[in-house]
């Protein structure tokens, strides 16, 4: 344990490489690779297994066609968003496996042994969790959700910019790509999931580690921004007429604010690791310990991106609760105005209190007051938030379908985060719970039981209409009460070990006390990993058994909103006839008046966007792009980014981008489903 | 199926919450609430008084949230349903004035004690000591371990601190490596330790004992390990340990700084009899192993740039946190003189 050798890539020399060599692979040589490590060599041979598996799959059954015409050159917001999603549930499983592996060297190593990971590979697994549960799996469920139900809900008939759509996907998926090739190819940064400097620097970080973290950052976060433009457009310019911004529903409200939020503080981001790149590329000295550099600019810089970050996330789970609240209550969403207000104080509240990450770093106590006091301001509209929840249960007639369940657990753990995070802004208080595990507990609190539950009860409820048929209730809720118990078994402990005196990223602990907590805390993370397994059983089992959970109407759960109005899944264009708006639950007074399920007369041709292969390219293309800055493979870096270039260009000449579907089209996928509404009603 | 499913899971759930309970109730281990000085006490009352505060809001939406559920359950047919009620003044004026009062009166609470508990602000001697001087300690964060220095003592010590029980200590910090946070868990407050900036902490001992003393921001491979006691005695005990380290062999000078300034995991406590004059101001400056000061590169610079005695940086002058290494100082800096300071730690 303690005489540590540097990792193998750190050591691996480059120095005595013939000229060739080093141009054609950069720093890139066989030891990169670490092959005697074998828990990384099995990781990665699953990997690597896994992927040649469903390819194998695609062959046999003959789908590449199917694949790339329905799939990855589509421009359609709701396979967009299906994917995001598929992206998010693959990157849980990683990110999870993480957690696991955290959670059982600590168990281990808090007895006198030392556990199975040495302290350098331990330091790339917090790192990788977190930055892939953050930026790969939070944040494409999220964007999934906005792409698949936003569109719907205002009734319109794809995104503003389709083709813009397709490509920030696949470069939010080539990051995801460049973070799993560096399980095997190299290592992941040690630094953390915010890679502070010095320590992220040459001087201490040398090998390609913070490299990767900083190119799958850049160019998935280049992928978020387009797609942040994007929605806004999409809200601002393609609501159905009559939908006043007033009359939005408040998803659709979430994913307002939150893309702002992208498009506000994403730009900070990409700047800040720029500067870092700088420093490590170019020698520059932003951050560094010498030659004036100064790393608390990169800790304030990363905050102010990294605070908005967690309302990004957090924001869209309060509309999917909102929602599912709204619909499963049968009854109109309580406080609307107040909802839109709340949503839109926390959204300019979150850029006045990033400092609260740092009372420790020494600044005075107005300038300490100042932020825990403007960060408890913010819990003013979150409790707004969640009494008008309770109030919208008020003489509601609820049920207690998937969707509603997740949302209770939710309330219930959430209001404990939060007060845990309140505690949190007390300077005071943080001068001694900063940094600790009771830290780690509280936003782990928030953020599974804010936006994991929320992105689940919003797959719940939204799964039968992407894709007409209704999930599993039964595992579903084998999942639910594994996540909710699960979580509380595996973070009460964490919370204690806390007040312990327990910090963060501790490879060892040897305290024989707190040993007896991280093996509960251990059951706790086992029991969510039932939980996990149950989600994916779920949706296969469901996939399966899909004609006995086939929803016909379109409407399985009797909502409120737009995107239940048509079939289900929805025809390609959405709506065949655009309707008109009168209030938020447009589509609940239009089922009341009776003007729900009227078929019109005669259809116009619709007007649509092609399918495209050049966002697919690109995207693909700028994991080489990643890959060949992180090794210094120039050759492979500029050739990549000039294809990236080429390749936009060559779509700018594209003149056949759109064509109408002709009525008769229209007409007959109409009247199926129109012919399935009866089916459904007898 | 579905009620042994019930079951099972209920019964989880009451052993899940025994567990946690009992977890939770064996407290005497949690020694964040155990503090053994004014500062971590009042850190102590501050979370309970903030935590009780916000119960008054917690506890009745976990408890609305349960009985409206049940109560408004679609089965129960005798409850009132009120399908368009969505709006009423009075539920919305309560709603956002129940929170707003609890902020209210935490952001009080958050004012005053965010000052009174600065770490800058001097801490009063326990009240047996009325008139004793805080004692001056200067501390250091290294890989993987903690430098501390007794100017008034002129010894320096690893891993190893003492202080007087009632006698405040007065520590200024700085670090040689990466951002550290310097934790004694028991007696309270925390605060970084960063690369040419000194951040100061106030901290006093009300009970004799030997506390342990962590980083808490993590420093990389070593830093699971990198603790230290710390050590509080009655005065003649803190004599006796300040005359073993002086009766040590062994002197901080440059050459042996530079010794302790590697990379290493596993450092025991160490005793120095004396140490090299200005060593922290040294290691704040960058040139504890050699090479141009930062402040001296500064004042050449600001010589050269400015008219004679604009800003002239005096160590120990500012009370703030301070960047010794503004950007105007790389006018000044050479090549050379840069490579030479940041030689220290070149790994
Ligand atoms: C599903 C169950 C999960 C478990 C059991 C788990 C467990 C852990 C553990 C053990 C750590 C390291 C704690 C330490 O430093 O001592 C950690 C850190 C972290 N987790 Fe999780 N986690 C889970 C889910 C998530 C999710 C869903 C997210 C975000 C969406 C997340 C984000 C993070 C972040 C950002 C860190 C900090 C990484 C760092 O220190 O740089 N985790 N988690
Ligand atoms: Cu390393
Ligand atoms: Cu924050």
């Amino acid at each position: 344990m303690l005489t540590q050798a540097e990792p193998a890539a750190h050591a691996a020399s480059t120095a005595d490489a013939s000229p060739l060599v080093e141009f054609l692979f950069g720093k890139l040589r066989l030891d990169s690779v670490p092959w005697h490590e074998p828990i990384i060599m099995v990781a990665g041979a699953g990997m690597v297994g896994g992927a040649i598996l469903v390819l194998g799959l695609i062959t046999y059954f003959k789908q590449w066609k199917y694949l790339w015409t329905e799939w990855l050159t589509s421009v359609d917001h709701k396979k967009i968003g299906a994917m995001y999603i598929i992206l998010a549930l693959i990157m849980l499983l990683r990110g999870f496996a993480d957690a696991l592996m955290m959670r059982s060297q600590q168990a281990l190593a808090s007895n006198g042994g030392a556990g199975y990971l040495p302290p350098d590979h331990f330091d790339q697994i917090f790192s990788a969790h977190g930055v892939i549960m953050i930026f790969f799996m939070a944040m494409p469920f999220v964007i999934g959700l906005m792409n698949v139900v936003m569109p719907l809900q205002i009734g319109a008939r794809d995104v503003a910019f389709p083709y813009l759509n397709s490509m920030s996907f696949w470069l939010t998926a080539a990051g995801a790509i460049l973070i799993n090739v560096s399980l095997v190819v190299g290592e992941f940064s040690h630094a953390g999931w915010l890679a502070y400097p010095p320590f992220s620097e040459l001087e201490f970080s040398p090998g390609v580690g913070v490299d990767y973290y900083i190119w799958a950052l850049q160019i998935s976060g280049l992928g978020t921004l387009l797609s942040g433009v994007n929605l806004i457009t999409t809200i601002f310019k393609m609501r159905a007429p009559g939908m006043t911004l007033m009359r939005m529903p408040v998803f659709t409200w979430t994913t307002l604010v939150a893309n702002v939020l992208i498009v506000a503080v994403f730009p900070i981001l990409t700047v800040t690791l720029a500067l870092l790149g700088a420093d490590r590329y170019l020698g520059m000295h932003f951050f560094t310990n010498d030659g004036g550099g100064n790393p608390m600019m990169y800790v304030n810089l990363i905050w102010a991106w990294g605070h908005p970050e967690v309302y990004i996330l957090i924001l869209p789970a309060f509309g999917v609760f909102s929602e599912v609240v709204a619909t499963f209550s049968r009854k109109r969403l309580f406080g609307y105005d107040g909802m839109v207000y709340a949503t839109a104080a926390i959204g300019v509240l979150s850029f006045l209190v990033w400092l609260h990450h740092f009372f420790t770093m020494g600044a005075g106590a107005n300038v300490n007051a100042f932020f825990g006091i403007s960060t408890m301001v913010i819990s003013i509209p979150t409790g707004v938030k969640i009494f008008n929840w309770l109030f919208t249960m008020y003489r509601g007639r609820i049920r207690l379908e998937l969707p509603m369940m997740w949302t209770l657990g939710f309330i219930i753990t959430f209001v404990i985060g939060g007060m845990t995070g309140v505690l949190l802004a007390v300077p005071g208080a943080d001068f001694v719970l900063h940094n600790s595990v009771f830290l780690i507990a509280h936003f782990h609190n928030v953020i599974i039981g804010g936006v994991v539950f929320g992105c689940l009860a919003g797959l719940n409820y939204w799964f039968p209409k992407a894709f007409g048929f209704k999930l599993h209730a039964g595992i579903g809720k084998v999942s639910f009460w594994c996540w909710l118990i699960g979580f509380w078994i595996a973070f009460l402990p964490i919370y204690a070990l806390g007040l312990m005196g327990m910090t963060r990223r501790l490879d060892y602990v040897n305290n024989p006390v707190w040993h007896v907590y991280l093996i509960v805390a251990l059951c706790g993370a086992l029991l969510i990993f039932v939980g996990i397994i149950a989600q994916l059983v779920q949706i296969v089992y469901s996939i399966w058994k899909r004609d006995e959970l086939r929803d016909l109407t379109g409407d399985p759960w009797d909502g409120r909103t737009l995107e239940w109005a048509t079939s289900s899944p929805p025809p390609f264009y959405n709506f065949a006839v655009l309707p008109k708006i009168g209030n938020h639950d447009a589509f609940w007074d239009a089922k009341q008046t009776g003007t729900a399920y009227v078929q019109p007369k005669a259809y116009e041709p619709i007007h649509m966007p092609h399918n495209t292969p050049t966002g697919f390219l690109i995207g693909i293309v700028s994991a080489g792009l990643g890959f060949g800055l992180v090794w210094h493979i120039w050759w492979m870096a500029s050739g990549a980014l000039l294809v990236m270039i080429g390749l936009g260009i060559v779509h700018t000449f594209n003149e056949n981008r759109d064509y109408y579907v002709p009525a008769d089209e229209v007409k007959a996928i109409e009247d199926a489903h129109f012919a399935n509404l009866k089916k459904a009603e007898q | 199926m579905s009620s042994i499913l019930r079951r099972t899971i209920t019964r989880a759930f009451f052993a899940g919450s025994l567990i946690a309970g009992a977890a939770f109730l064996s407290g005497c281990n949690m020694v964040v609430m155990d503090p053994k000085g004014p500062v971590g006490m009042q850190e102590k009352d501050l979370i309970i008084l903030a935590t009780l505060l916000m119960l008054i809001p917690v506890v009745p939406v976990i408890f609305m949230t349960v009985w409206f559920a049940w109560r408004y359950r679609a089965s129960n047919k005798k409850a009132t349903y009120a399908p368009d009620f969505e709006h009423s003044n009075r539920i919305e004026a309560v709603v956002w004035a129940i929170p707003t009062l609890i902020i209210l009166a935490l952001g009080a609470v958050t004012w005053v004690s965010t000052h009174e508990l600065d770490p800058r602000a001097p801490l009063a001697p326990h009240e047996t000591k009325a008139n004793v001087k805080p004692i001056e300690v200067e501390v250091v964060s290294l890989d993987w371990k903690w430098l501390f220095i007794y100017p008034e003592y002129n010894i320096a010590t690893v891993n190893e601190m003492a202080m007087p029980v009632g006698t405040p200590v007065h520590f200024k910090l700085t670090s040689a490596t990466v951002m550290n946070s310097f934790f004694i868990p028991q007696l309270g407050s925390q605060i970084y330790t960063m690369t040419g900036m000194e951040t100061q902490l106030s901290l006093r001992a009300d009970h004799p004992g030997s506390y342990d003393g962590i980083s808490a921001n993590y420093s990389g491979h070593g830093f699971a390990g990198m603790k230290f006691q710390a050590l509080a005695m009655d005065d003649a005990g803190f004599k006796a340990w300040v005359a073993k380290a002086q009766a040590s062999q062994t002197s901080l000078d440059t050459a042996a700084y530079a010794q302790i300034a590697k990379r290493d995991l596993a450092f025991r406590p160490a005793y120095y009899a004396s140490v090299e004059p200005d060593l922290f101001h040294k290691i704040l400056n960058n040139c504890a192993t050699g090479g141009l000061c930062t402040d001296d590169a500064h004042n050449m610079a600001m010589m050269k740039d400015l008219a004679p005695g604009a800003a002239q940086c005096k160590p120990g002058e500012a009370p703030q946190v301070k960047a010794v290494k503004p950007a105007v100082a790389q006018a000044a800096i050479t090549p050379q003189t840069l490579l030479q300071s940041s030689g220290a730690h070149k790994s």
